[in-house]
């Protein structure tokens, strides 16, 4: 089966005076369709460039990018990408920001088709209220409701999501994170995630990649989260499964982000 | 806060009342006292000629004696017809260098070495190029108005928030879309900014061009009550245009204020 995102043999290095940095050194990656894939790391491992790269806004020195087993050079539309500072057109009220979306990336003219899509959208993520207002009169997890909206209103083949909870407070990343799980739930759709939360990740993936420390970061290892859908944070939360897997992704993660803080020390 | 606020507001305008009545005494007793020229009017006089002048602005009554009205009108439209040159020329280019680096660089030469120089520099080119004296006062007009509009208009463009291009891009907008709907409104502010700036320049600007080319306009009214000695005339004629500068300035304000956008 083709996957819909295939990542192959990625390479990056970024360049400063006197010498480069080898970020990412031989990331592959595949989403599936309809299949939610974490990509956790410790902070500074390169996983937002990896999603970067994904999304066609950075470009990789080796490796190739696939969408459908199509290669892709440069971002386009079959890619929606939520932004971790959700990334809203601040002179555009959110209908505007998702109208605006709608006429980029699908072509599409008809008003009335537009705003019945938009308006769609906005009663789909809760915020048929706030269709008028400009970016700046909405908090922090509006905004990002805005973003998913937008992200999914694209139809893309796969959503992008660069920590789009990392902005939040977290009482409003635990709420959102919910909303968004029923969301996927509901409609199944291939996903992207970058996060270095591992509770978010194993409440969201199908599968967790867990990036090993940078310079020169790879794919450590990948896990299955085997728990069933629908799922129920409280459930998740006592069951002793997820706390085994938690524990282990954690040791894991500690123990790349060690490497990485020895390596930077050194 | 409030309470605070509406007392340093009543404080500033009795500051402002007891000020302007010290220095229309001083004014007053100067004038009167023999020190200055015969030709200083006292504030008394310059009242009467400034009521005079307000109450029939438009009259008409050949080259040399047209209300201050009509001379306001014909700055006015050199103004907005130079400013308006400018600015079909400075924020198209603006946009084009701030997007450009290799424009940025190309042109860079001629915007550092012209912009420095005096608007009454001009003068003469504009005459040599376009032989009418009507087109060399829009010429100065534009060429004066024309750098902080481009300056700004490329700071503005530079300046944007490089996640707002990112979201066009991943959208896959069109680059007319993307330059319509992105990047203008993002520079926006800043652009106004520069349009702020550069009719506060044509409006200094034109006064002196008028003085120098003769015919009509507040600079001429300005130059040729000179030539008839009459001091008040020209007392009146600089209190309206200051009030005209403040006016346009004000405009320009609101404008700003229109386009601004906060995150």
């Amino acid at each position: 089966m083709i996957p819909r995102l295939a990542l192959t043999e990625l390479r990056k290095s970024f360049g400063a005076r006197g010498g480069t940095t080898l970020v990412v050194d031989g990331i592959s990656l595949a989403v599936g369709p309809d299949e939610f894939v974490a990509l956790i790391g410790p902070s500074g491992c390169g996983k937002s460039t990896v999603l970067n790269i994904a999304a066609g806004l950075v470009a990789a020195d080796a490796g190739t990018v696939a969408v459908d087993g199509v290669p892709i050079a440069g971002p386009g539309p079959d890619r929606g990408v939520v932004f971790q500072q959700y990334a809203l057109l601040p002179w555009m009220t959110v209908f505007e920001n998702l109208a605006f979306a709608l006429r980029s990336a699908r072509g599409l003219r008809d008003p009335a088709q537009i705003a019945a899509a938009v308006d769609a959208m906005l009663a789909t993520v809760h915020l048929s209220h706030a269709r008028d207002r400009l970016p700046s009169a909405l908090s922090g997890g509006m905004k990002q409701r805005v973003g998913f909206a937008r992200a999914l209103l694209i139809e893309p083949k796969i959503v992008l999501l660069d920590e789009p909870f990392g902005a939040l407070d977290a009482l409003t990343r635990a709420h959102l994170q919910n909303e968004v799980l029923a969301l996927w739930e509901r409609a199944p759709r291939a996903a992207l995630m970058v996060t270095h939360d591992i509770d978010e990740a194993l409440l969201l993936a199908d599968r967790v990649a867990i990036m090993s420390r940078g310079p020169a970061a790879t794919i450590a290892r990948i896990v299955e989260v085997p728990f069933a859908r629908p799922r129920r944070r409280a459930d998740l939360m006592e069951s002793p499964a997820f706390n085994h897997l938690r524990a282990e992704l954690l040791a894991q993660l500690t123990h790349e982000t060690e490497l990485l803080e020895n390596a930077l020390a050194s | 806060m409030n309470g605070a606020a509406v007392t340093d507001n009543v404080r500033a305008a009795l500051w402002f009342a007891l000020s302007f009545v010290a220095i229309v005494a001083v004014w007053q007793w100067y004038a009167q006292s023999g020190l200055a020229s015969k030709l200083l009017p006292a504030p008394s006089a310059v009242a009467l000629n400034f009521f005079d002048a307000v109450r029939d602005p438009f009259y008409d009554h050949g080259q040399n004696d047209k209300g201050i009205g009509l001379h306001l009108l014909a700055s006015l439209g050199r103004v907005a017809a130079g400013f308006g040159i400018a600015v079909v020329i400075g924020i198209p280019l603006g946009i084009l260098i701030g997007l450009s680096p290799v424009a940025a660089k190309a042109l860079d030469p001629y915007v550092q070495v012209l912009r420095p120089v005096s608007p009454l520099a001009w003068l003469p080119i504009g005459l040599a190029l376009l032989k009418s004296s009507a087109s060399t006062a829009l010429f100065v007009i534009a060429i004066s108005s024309l750098w902080p509009i481009l300056l700004n208009t490329i700071f503005g463009v530079r300046a944007i928030n490089p996640l707002y291009l990112s979201v066009a891009r991943t959208l896959g907008t069109s680059r007319w879309e993307t330059l319509r709907r992105i990047v203008l409104p993002a520079a926006a502010p800043a652009i106004v900014g520069g349009l702020r700036i550069g009719i506060g320049i044509a409006w200094l600007v034109i006064i002196a061009a008028e003085m120098l080319m003769g015919g009509t306009g507040i600079g001429y009214f300005v130059w040729n009550e000179w030539n008839n000695l009459d001091v008040s005339s020209i007392i009146t004629a600089i209190l309206v245009i200051g009030v005209v500068g403040l006016a346009l300035d004000r405009l320009f304000g609101l404008l700003h204020a229109r386009v601004s956008f906060s995150e």
